[in-house]
Parts: C-alpha cells; structure tokens; sequence
C-alpha cells in the first residue's frame, strides 16, 4: 500500500473510529436535549423554582440547567435538591455563584440513585442566602406549557426556619413551620433543563451512539441510497484502477 | 482526459473524494447553518440581506449578522435555490430550528452533505491550481498530494465548513495571473475576492509594487478597488452593511493590539510589520517579482503574528505555505510547525463548536465531553497555553519571512 492510501485508510478510519474514541469521555448521559431558553426567573431567599419529571434510565446523577449570572454578580451558593416523589431528599448538589459565568449551562451533580428508570422526581432549584438584587436567574424553556403535574402528592418546597435554612418538601395542610417557596410562575412554565444519568459502561455508550448513527442515517432513505452509491462507486473505481495499473 | 485518468493524479483524486464524502454528512459548525439560513432570504427577494437582518433580528430564530461581503450571499443564496430540490421539504424547517434538537433530525446527513458541495468543488478546484504553478511533474504531484491529503486544510472545510474558500480561490487565481504578468485580470481577482470577503485587497500593494510604471500602478488600483466598490455600492449608505462587515472581523482585530504613545496616538502593532515589509520591498525594488508567493505567505503570517484569528482564517495561508513549501523543503519544519500552532490556537478556545461539538450530527452527547480548554484548565491557565502557541506561531514566522526574504536578497544580489 503507497503512502497515500495508507494515508486515506487513516483519515477514513479516523472518521468512523474518532467518535467511539471521543465516547470513552461521556461519563454522564443526558436524558433529553435542552428545550431552547425562553424567559428566566430569579432565583434568592424566597423564590425557587421546582420541576417534576420521570427518570428515563438507571443511575439519576445530575441536573443541568442554564443560568444567568451578569458580571457574576451573585457569589451565593446555588443549590439543586432532588426529591423523591414521596418527598423524601435523594440529593442535593451545591455551585457557588463565582463559578456560575452569565448564560452558561450549569450541572449539578449528585450520587446516582441506582433505580431511577421509570420513576417520579422533584427538583428543586433555590438559593437560599441570595437577595433579590444579586440573584441568579433560571431560564424557562421557551414553549411555556401548563403543566398541572408540578407537584407530587400535593407537597411543594418550603424553607426551614433555623440559622441553616434548608428547602424541604411539605405538604402545605400540615406546615411544621417552613415559609412556602413556590412562585406562581412556577405553575405555569417549565424550566428548560436536562436530566443526567450516570455512564456505568462505556462500551454501551459508544453502542447507544453508532446505533443512534446508523438508524438516522438509514432513516433519509434516498440519502442513504444516493451516498451508499457514491461510496462505492468511488471505492469501485479505486479498485478498477489498481487492476487496470497491474495489468 | 484519457491521459490523466490513466495517471496517478486521478487515483489521488479518487482517494481525496472518497476522504471527502466521508467527513462531509458527519461533522458540523454552525456557521454553516446561519450562512445558509441567512443566504434563504435571497429566495424571498431580500437583495439587502444587511438592512433585513437589522430590522428583522427580533423575529429570526437565527440572529448572527452577516458578516461577509455581498457576492457571499449572492453565492450561497443562488446555489441554495439550486439544490432546493434535492434538499427536500424539510430543510427550511430545519434552517429555522435553533434548538439544539436540530441536530438530531431525519436529513441533516443530506444537508450537510448537500451544503458542503460548493467546498468541495472549490477544494478540487484550488488543487488543480496549485498544480499549475509547477512545471516538474514531481512538484506537481507533491502540491497535488499536499493540498488534498492535509489534514487540516480537510477540518476547517468540511468540518468547519467556512465559506471563505470562494476568496481563497479567487486569491490564488490573482496570484496564478501576476505571474503570468496579466497583472489586471489579477487585480480583477483580489476585487472579486474581496466581493465575498474583504481580506484579498491586503495582497494589493504587492500588485501595485509589481506594476512596471505609475499608469500600471494607478490602473491595477482602480480595477481592485473598483471591482470591490461596484459590488458594495448598492450597499455603501446602508448603516447596517457597515456595521455587520466593514466594523467586524479583521478590519477592527488588526487595529486592536497597540502600543500606547501617550496623548491619544499608538503604534498598531499588527500593522508595523506589514508596513516595514512594503518599504523594504520598496527599497529592494524588483524583490517581489521574483517570487510574488513569497509576499502572499509572508504578509498573512506576518498578520496572524500580532492579531487574535478565527480557525478558518489558517485557510488564507493554506495555499501560499504549501506552495512555499514545495518549492523551499529546506523551511517544511517551521512552516508544518507554524500551521499545527495555527490550528491549535484556536482549539483551545472556550468554545465546543471548535472541538466536541463538531461531532453533534453523530450523537448530541459529544457536547457533554470536556473541551480542550476545559481539559487544560485542570492543569494550566487555558490562555497561557494560547499564547505560548501564539508566540511560537509568530516567531515561526518571523524565522520564515526572515530566510525567504534573505534568500530572495541574495537572488538581487
């Protein structure tokens, strides 16, 4: 083989093989894509915002959220707390404002709840010593749907009243004491965020992404029809070359 | 015909298509999906893509500006009408769909595929052309082979798929006329050029240095800049157009770096030494027709030197190097040098659209993995391993001007 098939073989083997490579750095899957940012809410003492969803795989680690930060005005710490659908804290994931640059997309991490598929979560977004001028702001997504399904079994945050305040989920009939934290907002749109699962097996991932590959390229079928021809024709008369120069 | 597909230049040829069609559905920037976003306007009748923009922005799911020339979008909006047919219907969707999600839609395979065409005709185009400057058949291989097999003028046109590669062409066709001595329909490429972006009339005063007497100078300034000033007129009273072309890009990073003299007065530094390299042409008069590439290569280097640039602008120099580099193999390890700094540069930017990101037509989940930048930051201050690469970049090229132009000497000597 001359230098410049040798040359081709790399580039092309490259191609096909860079992806896989590059998979071996996915530790963390995202559940879904990001809706695109809408509007945004602040987020300080009295004001969180709370999101319901259900986990689509195993090993829930992480919440991934866009936020705003001007100037990095706010240096509070920014919490994600993960609730279970009866309420109870599975995690809680803490980014302090100075490393929070203005519009970028935050992830919380937190320890992976082992069996997740399937099941009901609560997030909870708040910042507890922020005021209302350093806050940061939590993008909505920008189709805002009403989504009666915020809260689970009637339990929404509230905020403890001690020297540590902590956000917690109550059921309002029966307040301990804690200062309601839902904003009206709230309600009425969705926060734009992504939901991270944790990569146990890298090998399934780089399976998952030259699956995902191939079926939307096969997908295009006229595409795929037109390109597979191309390939071969060229790949063909590589070879026609080769025989008729031997010859 | 028959000759050249019985030679060797075809199976290179078949080997770099081949290359080609397999990156091009498969890796992405998106500036190729604003420009074509923005160029579907001409569709609609927009002549003034500029003032459109402006007064749409609000509305657009896309809001860059336009930040090239006229003829850009004229071009990209032409050829889009062009292959409208083999796009298919969910193409336009897909243009006006900034969400992420786009990426993941049935077809964006065949857009970028489709949309890349252009390059690549350009590509094959650009390496015929450096071919002709040679004479022995060994040189003409070696360009041939250089320009189609290196890897990084392969990335920033199908993977960053900038559509500066319509200047880079018309550049070295005015290059390929002056030394041919038909210094007009030279100066009438670097105009055209900078009909889709400004950066070829840098490459004028080595024109006008090469003209015989004043009457060829005046002329060979008149046709450039004519050429340019016909295409922009229409647009030349528009705020817009300037705003979005003449104060972007280049035009403002070379007047950025200075060097303060007090009382409101610098020295622009990006500036100097192109100044000093036209009076020492002007004073070794004759030095730039010996070897007009040289000139081409060395003031881009000279300029890339002092200015922060964007990856595509390496695609400027591609051509110049390679052709220097053929023909001075002595200098093949400053220069190999100075294009691996220069693609490096700008891969350790703060910005996945440069690295990871590219892969998003394959899987979404690439933008998790860490960026070079991020990667670095572990370790080292990201911006410091930028300029350490900037400084070797730029005294790569201090090295090269200085051995061309010393070489160059001699040959007047």
């Amino acid at each position: 083989m001359d230098r410049l098939s040798l040359l081709s073989v790399l580039i092309t083997g490259l191609v096909i093989l860079f992806p896989a490579l590059l998979s071996l750095g996915i530790r963390i899957i995202p559940g879904q894509m990001q809706p695109s940012l809408g509007t945004t809410e602040r987020i300080y003492s009295t004001s969180v915002v709370t999101e319901t969803f259900t986990a689509s795989r195993n090993n829930l680690n992480g919440i991934g959220l866009s936020l705003k930060n001007p100037n990095y005005q706010n240096k509070q710490n920014v919490v994600v707390s993960l609730f279970s659908e009866e309420g109870e804290l599975l995690g809680e994931s803490t980014v302090n404002g100075v490393s929070i640059p203005d519009g970028d997309f935050i992830k919380f991490i937190f320890k992976p709840v082992e069996e997740s598929r399937g099941k009901n979560f609560v997030f909870v977004l708040s910042s507890v010593w922020s005021q209302d001028s350093d806050a940061t702001e939590v993008f909505y997504a920008n189709e805002q749907v009403t989504n009666s399904q915020k809260l689970l079994n009637g339990k929404i945050p509230c905020l403890s009243k001690s020297s540590d305040p902590k956000v917690s989920m109550i059921d309002p009939k029966n307040n301990p004491g804690c200062t309601l934290l839902l904003l009206e907002n709230s309600k009425k749109a969705n926060v734009s965020y992504v939901t991270f699962y944790k990569s146990t097996n890298p090998f399934l991932a780089i399976q998952e992404i030259y699956l995902g590959w191939w079926d939307r390229l096969y997908a295009d079928k006229s595409f795929f029809i037109t390109y597979l021809l191309i390939v071969t024709g060229l790949v063909g008369s590589l070879v026609l070359f080769r025989r008729s120069k031997s010859n | 015909m028959k000759n050249f597909l019985k030679s060797d230049y075809f199976k290179i040829l078949l080997l770099a298509l081949l290359v080609r069609v397999l990156i091009m559905p498969f890796y992405y920037h998106p500036d190729i999906k604003t420009y074509y976003f923005q160029a579907s306007f001409l569709k609609e009748g927009v002549v003034n893509i500029y003032s459109y923009l402006e007064s749409n922005k609000s509305k657009l799911p896309l809001k860059e500006d336009f930040v090239y020339f006229p003829l850009s979008y004229y071009f990209l909006g032409s050829y889009e009408m062009l292959a409208s047919p083999f796009l298919g219907s969910g193409f336009k969707d897909w243009l006006y769909d900034a969400n992420a999600t786009s990426m993941e839609k049935v077809g964006v395979f065949r857009y970028l595929f489709i949309l890349k065409i252009p390059y690549l005709i350009l590509d094959i185009i650009i390496a015929f052309l450096l071919m002709s400057f040679f004479s022995n058949q060994e040189q003409k291989k070696k360009i041939f082979s250089l320009w189609l097999f290196n890897p990084i003028s392969l990335a920033i046109i199908y993977i960053y798929s900038n559509l500066d590669i319509i200047s880079v062409t018309l550049t070295l066709v005015s290059l390929m006329l002056l030394q041919k001595k038909h210094l007009v329909l030279s100066a009438l490429c670097l105009g055209l050029g900078a009909g889709f972006k400004a950066y070829p009339l840098i490459f004028l005063p080595i024109l006008i240095l090469h003209a015989e007497d004043l009457k060829e100078k005046i002329k060979v300034v008149l046709v450039s800049l004519g050429t340019i000033l016909v295409i922009i007129a229409p647009f030349l009273f528009s705020p817009s157009f300037k705003q979005q072309t003449l104060l972007s890009g280049l035009t403002t990073r070379m007047l950025l770096p200075t060097i303060n003299l007090g009382f409101g007065e610098t020295i622009l530094i990006a500036i100097m030494p192109l100044a000093l390299l036209f009076f020492y042409t002007l004073l070794r008069n004759n030095l730039v027709k010996k070897e007009p590439t040289y000139y081409f290569l060395i003031i881009l280097i000279l300029l890339f030197s002092f200015i922060h640039f964007h990856i595509q602008w390496i695609l400027w120099v591609m051509p110049f190097l390679l052709l220097t580099l053929v023909k001075k193999s002595q200098l093949s390890k400053f220069m190999w040098f100075l294009l691996v700094a220069a693609f490096l540069i700008p891969i350790f930017y703060n910005d996945s659209s440069m690295s990871v990101s590219a892969l998003r037509p394959i899987s979404t989940w690439f933008v998790l993995v860490p960026i070079p930048y991020k990667i670095v930051g572990f370790i080292y201050d990201p911006f410091i391993v930028q300029s350490l690469l900037h400084t070797f970049f730029a005294s790569a090229a201090l090295i090269i001007t200085w051995a061309l132009l010393k070489e160059e000497s001699k040959w007047i000597d």
